[in-house]
């Protein structure tokens, strides 16, 4: 959006380039921050299903509350009917409070009337963070454009996802959410023949598109089972493999982590190996702690002709294994701390509301738990029950 | 993320690191830590008292380095990582590769020892 005024401003070198505007003069007055053409003011939020939203800010001033006639709606018990407005004020955002219970807050300050929110800075109105984002109109179309290739590479991840085992000796569930940047999460599970099944659970290290590739081709590798000259009922060679096969140096500098388990039948014998990554987790039909299933190895693709050490567990009737990663319990809390794993694992294994399986009765406690907004990484919980 | 870079006693460079070393800090640090280790084959300790918290993209520049030295035939130890930070080191078993130090001095002492 631009002014009158805004327009009347010439660049020194006589330019309207929006993007250059390092030096120039003004006919009037000189804003805080240089008026850009093709500029735009958002105010960027998270609807009730946790998918990010942008709201264009014009002329006209924008009411926010929990209902009508509020221009922008929040479903949260925290709002107020109308808790606050925003308007423009030539090249500035400026938020007032219209009475709420709950109060207004400009990067965790209070406000009340007039009060500028600065380019890149936080609303709160209730539990709701809204950002403040002052940008080119045509760079965000672009930026859509990349949000839109990130969202495929998300469904490319997903569609490889293996069905859950409904019946048989293993039952699977699982839940998968990726995060808005795409975080590199990956996991799977088949039979290798009759009597043993393979099951891992990847992370590859960044995020974004290349995270992305990076986890859809070692799952490819995993499923196809093409590493060269691999027994794959043999975990600590499996990694060996995968080791050799993805060197960070000529895979774009990124390594992964992983845990990957064969299991057994009937012998309910489970072998696993894991590479930098937190344990898996087993609990019996009776209950009780869950109990860790790890071996401390370095993260795949960091360095050439490292050794793999691998384990074996002896599972019980009904016992419950748990793989899940990092963005399941690395999560900033409302409080504003950041969870551990230590603050997860007592969530494992507790009963459970009608209707819905493990994993997904996961997501919404930790969800609930965690600050407004989408989570910051990827989070994918499997869980395998031996009969 | 801050850095500073300081001179030890034996000629190695110390890297001093303060803050997140997640994606954004590394993003802020990495081209200053590259450059600066790159400037001179040396030795490199990195101090890690002032890491707050340590991400998958902290781990990465950290293996970078230690391959870096390694293929220049220098070494890298760490040290000073508080227990968060060196939880995660032991989960993705750095120390398998890199000497893990408590302090400043014993990092030292194994660069002068060996």
């Amino acid at each position: 959006m631009s002014t009158a005024e805004d327009r009347a401003t010439q660049f020194a070198d006589g330019t309207d380039d929006g993007e250059r505007t390092l030096i120039r003069t003004t006919r009037n007055r000189q804003p805080l921050l240089p008026s850009r053409v093709g500029w735009v003011h958002y105010l960027v939020y998270t609807d009730d299903t946790g998918t990010p939203q942008r709201l264009q800010l014009g002329t006209q001033p924008v009411r926010i509350g929990r209902r009508a006639p509020c221009e922008l709606v929040l479903r949260d018990s925290e709002v107020s009917g109308v808790h606050c407005e925003v308007h423009l004020r030539q090249d500035e955002l400026v938020v007032s409070d219209r009475g709420s219970t709950n109060g207004t807050f400009v990067d965790g300050k209070r406000v009340f009337a007039n009060e500028l929110v600065p380019h890149g800075g936080v609303l709160q109105v209730g539990r709701q963070l809204i950002k403040h984002e002052f940008r080119d109109q045509q760079e965000l179309v672009q930026s859509q454009e990349l949000d839109r290739d990130l969202a495929r590479a998300s469904d490319y991840v997903q569609s490889l996802l293996p069905l859950p085992l409904r019946d048989g000796p293993v039952l699977t569930d699982w839940f998968f959410q990726p995060s808005t940047r795409v975080g590199g999460d990956g996991f799977g599970y088949h039979w290798l023949d009759r009597q043993r099944l393979v099951m891992y659970l990847l992370d590859v290290s960044g995020h974004g598109v290349g995270a992305a590739m990076h986890g859809v081709s070692v799952l490819g590798t995993l499923r196809q089972q093409t590493l060269p000259d691999t027994n794959f009922a043999d975990p600590a060679q499996v990694l060996a493999r995968l080791n050799d096969m993805y060197p960070m140096d000529r895979h774009g500098g990124m390594f992964f982590t992983i845990w990957y388990g064969v299991l057994e039948l009937p012998a309910r014998q489970l072998r696993f190996a894991s590479a930098g990554q937190h344990p898996a987790f087993v609990i019996g039909a009776a209950g009780g702690a869950p109990q860790p299933l790890m071996t401390r190895n370095l993260v795949i693709g960091a360095m050439p002709d490292t050794p793999f050490d691998a384990d074996v567990a002896q599972l019980q009737p009904d016992d419950r294994v748990y793989l899940f990663s990092d963005g399941v319990f690395e999560i900033v809390t409302q409080q504003d701390e950041t969870w551990t794993l230590d603050e997860f694992v007592p969530l494992l294994g507790q009963a459970l509301p009608p209707g819905v399986g493990e994993p997904e009765h996961l997501f919404k406690v930790v969800r609930a738990l965690a600050r407004p907004g989408p989570l910051d990484d990827d989070f994918s919980i499997l869980t395998l029950q031996v009969h | 993320m801050d850095i500073q870079l300081e001179d030890l006693n034996n000629g190695a460079l110390c890297v001093v690191l303060l803050g997140r070393l997640d994606t954004v800090g590394v993003d802020r640090i990495e081209a200053t830590v590259t450059s600066a280790v790159a400037a001179q084959p040396r030795d490199v300790a990195l101090d890690l008292d002032g890491v707050s918290f340590l991400a998958s993209m902290g781990v990465r520049l950290i293996i970078t380095l230690a391959r870096s030295q390694k293929a220049r035939g220098q070494r890298l130890v760490l040290f000073g990582a508080r227990p968060g930070v060196r939880a995660t080191l032991d989960m993705v078993a750095l120390d398998k590769i890199i000497p893990l130090l408590p302090d400043r001095a014993q990092a030292l002492a194994h660069l002068l020892s060996a």
